[in-house]
């Protein structure tokens, strides 16, 4: 019930993360691990590198703290001070984690911003290059975060968008593996796209 | 029988495994090969042996509609072991995205437009094949046309022709490439379950009763009341739907009136249209509540049972849920597991065609279905021939056996309230079905719409917050000191047996869906 709950992660390389219970729970892979019973012991994702799980952290630090801003503005008066109370002590918790020497990241905007730069915020967060990209929508595929899913499957679409064959080939990697027969029937038979 | 799509109960979106649609190329080669299929230990994946077709050769395992190999066929992984040194040029054509699930590369190009990926099927083989996956083109059809197309022997081809109809018109056969060193499990399972037969020992079981000509006191004693499903014969015999009603009858009395079709309306003459050409893994399902509004002339076909004629919706007129619909589907049509929304009862009438069901009773967890704890999302296999191929065999060993059947035309059957039920239409198939409240379910049907969650559990009708109030204000009215003499027969029964209510009962075992024993 309180949100001072600790979940500890660790990461294929061995990285170890202390983050709170709602972050962790943006996860629905790591939620019902919890909910099996996993989250006092430290909870190991084999697939997920340090790196990439730092990433996925802050993400999900970010998002958790924007519906709690939107909670609180919604809420009745009545209730306000409380959630300001919940508030207030977050950044206590952060320190606390910080003196145990354990890895968090901290984006000091986070507490600051308005839900309706959220979309900004992503945009920013998923401008990296495409192997992050990459490996992020694979983590987060395999730590069911559907926001990040949606997120980084939006990027990647992105990128295949109005580009020339051989711009997709050179931005991808990829051999073309057909003959110039293949080649020739293959355009034909889409050269209405090409339109 | 309830929508698949819009209701309460349905498949979330979080399935388990989400497998989309895939249908075979229309052109033949000459060179024709059989596919064998013969199951490994695990259930769920399947090698394959690819052989040349041999005069009086025995298929082993499962038979497929069609013997011809697709042009740009996908074989499942296990195949790439047959064959040393060969590298699957699924992941050589996807480049740095070869890291990604086949899932995932499908939900990326489902992001993508018509144009996009036509472009990108011309990268390499390995995004011909994803970018020529159907279930794709099938969503960017339902999308950008809604139910204004005319299927046209492939999705792809659809979209095409109504993208770029002088394009279209200028090809005669749509060309295919054969792409012969393609492995994928999730794709080679997509095309399987689209083109699979039932199996006959998937059939073989009809444990249901069957009853000609019992009395409405005989029925509600023996059936409604103690909950059990039961199978009618002889309610149709004067119906004119049953004598006349017939895909020919059915497009010239309203071949263009737009009926229900999933997410989109279509004219009923598009529709037997597709459904006369299409071979997918979940072929779209006619399935309208509005249809006797729509042409009054099909409400007269049929009569309600004697049956089920107490249906104490009706006291809310025009304000109650939905309670009939005209079902119109293709052979492998079909709804996999749920139970009807608002507890209520229901009974489905087939007029051409056949239909097998498979029913678990409220307390049983289908194998392979996990209903959310408040049992308003349902997960489960994407298509019905999945659920068959990687679940049927364990209800065999369990104690608590389904109900199955098939339901052929002229018969009726009743699925009580809180009943687990699929449906799979094994012929093309014309059915009327009608759910209903009669005294026997009055209070669980109070019950499950005064839940704290009814506006997301209770369906079919636009006042989701106040049926409650509305329906038991009405009943009361109507039928005064009705609820007040069922609740106290109830509470009897109860201290008699010590049991929970009824939805008490369904609401355990569906909050601890793990609870079965083999």
């Amino acid at each position: 019930m309180s949100s001072k709950k600790m979940i500890t992660l660790k990461s294929s390389d061995g990285r170890i993360f202390e983050v709170e219970e709602a972050v962790a729970q943006e996860s629905q892979t790591i939620k019902h691990m919890i909910e099996d019973g996993y989250g006092n012991s430290v909870i190991p994702l084999p697939n997920v590198t340090g790196r990439i799980l730092y990433k996925i952290i802050e993400f999900c630090t970010k998002h958790v703290a924007v519906e709690e801003d939107i909670k609180q503005k919604s809420v009745e008066p009545t209730v306000v001070v409380e959630d300001v109370k919940q508030k207030s002590v977050e950044p206590t918790v952060v320190e606390d984690v910080k003196q145990k020497s354990v890895e968090l990241p901290v984006d000091d905007d986070a507490w600051d911003a308005e839900p309706s730069d959220i979309d900004e915020w992503d945009a920013q967060f998923i401008d990296v290059d495409e192997s992050t990209m990459f490996e992020l929508i694979v983590a987060s595929n395999y730590l069911n975060i559907k926001r990040l899913m949606d997120l980084s499957a939006q990027a990647i679409a992105d990128m295949m968008k109005d580009k020339t064959v051989e711009e997709i080939r050179k931005i991808f990697n990829i051999q073309n593996d057909f003959t110039p027969e293949e080649e020739m029937k293959i355009r034909n038979e889409n050269s209405w796209a090409y339109e | 029988m309830m929508l698949g799509y819009k209701n309460l109960l349905l498949r979330s979106s979080r399935h388990r495994k989400r497998r989309r649609n895939d249908s075979k190329s229309k052109s033949t080669t000459t060179q024709s090969k059989k596919i064998f299929v013969a199951e490994t230990k695990q259930s769920s994946n399947f090698a394959t042996k690819v052989a040349e077709e041999e005069e009086g050769e025995e298929e082993v395992g499962f038979s497929l509609k069609t013997c011809h190999y697709n042009n740009h066929v996908v074989q499942p992984l296990g195949n790439l072991y047959f064959i040393p040194n060969l590298r699957n040029c699924r992941d050589t054509g996807l480049g740095n995205l070869q890291k990604l699930t086949d899932e995932l590369v499908l939900d990326i190009l489902g992001l993508l437009g018509g144009t996009h990926l036509g472009i990108l099927s011309t990268v390499s083989k390995s995004f011909y094949v994803f970018c020529n996956h159907e279930p794709i083109w099938r969503n960017l059809v339902l999308e950008n046309y809604n139910g204004e197309f005319l299927y046209n022997g492939s999705w792809k081809s659809t979209f095409i022709a109504t993208f770029s109809p002088s394009f279209s018109l200028s090809r005669s056969v749509p060309t295919c490439l054969k792409v012969r060193d393609f492995f994928s499990d999730y794709l080679f399972q997509s095309w399987l379950c689209a083109n699979l037969e039932m199996k006959p020992e998937w059939l073989e079981r009809d444990n249901i009763q069957r009853r000609r000509g019992i009395s409405v006191d005989d029925f509600v004693k023996n059936f409604e009341e103690p909950n059990k499903p039961v199978l009618l014969e002889g309610c149709m015999d004067n119906w004119v739907a049953f004598k006349k009603w017939d895909k020919d009858y059915l497009v010239k009395t309203c071949g263009s009136v737009k009926f229900s079709v999933g997410p989109v309306e279509m004219k009923l003459d598009d529709f037997f249209m597709y459904s006369e050409q299409a071979k997918e893994e979940r072929p779209l399902y006619l399935f309208d509540s509005s249809f006797v509004k729509k042409v009054p002339e099909l409400g007269s076909g049929y009569e309600i049972p004697e049956y089920f004629r107490e249906d104490l919706f009706g006291i809310l007129g025009n304000e109650r849920p939905d309670y009939r619909w005209i079902i119109v589907g293709p052979a492998g049509s079909g709804s996999s597991f749920h139970i009807d929304p608002n507890s209520t009862s229901a009974w489905n009438a087939v007029i051409r065609g056949s239909k097998k069901w498979v029913l678990f009773p409220p307390d049983v967890v289908p194998p392979g279905v996990h209903p959310s704890p408040d049992g308003a999302e349902v997960a489960s296999p994407v298509s019905i021939t999945e659920w068959f191929m990687n679940f049927y065999e364990e209800t065999k060993q369990w104690k608590k056996r389904p109900i199955e059947c098939v339901c052929k035309a002229g018969e009726v059957i009743f699925v009580p309230n809180g009943w687990w039920h699929l449906v799979f239409n094994l012929e093309d198939s014309i059915a009327i079905t009608q759910n209903f409240v009669s005294r026997r379910n009055l209070l669980n049907v109070l019950d499950f719409i005064q839940r704290p969650n009814a506006k997301n559990l209770v369906s079919g009708t636009r006042d989701r917050v106040n049926l409650h109030d509305n329906f038991k204000a009405a009943i009361e009215t109507s039928f005064p000191g009705t609820i007040a003499e069922l609740m106290s027969k109830e509470a009897e029964k109860i201290a008699q047996l010590k049991k929970p209510t009824f939805w008490e009962a369904a609401s355990d075992a569906k909050g601890g869906a793990f609870k079965f024993s083999f």
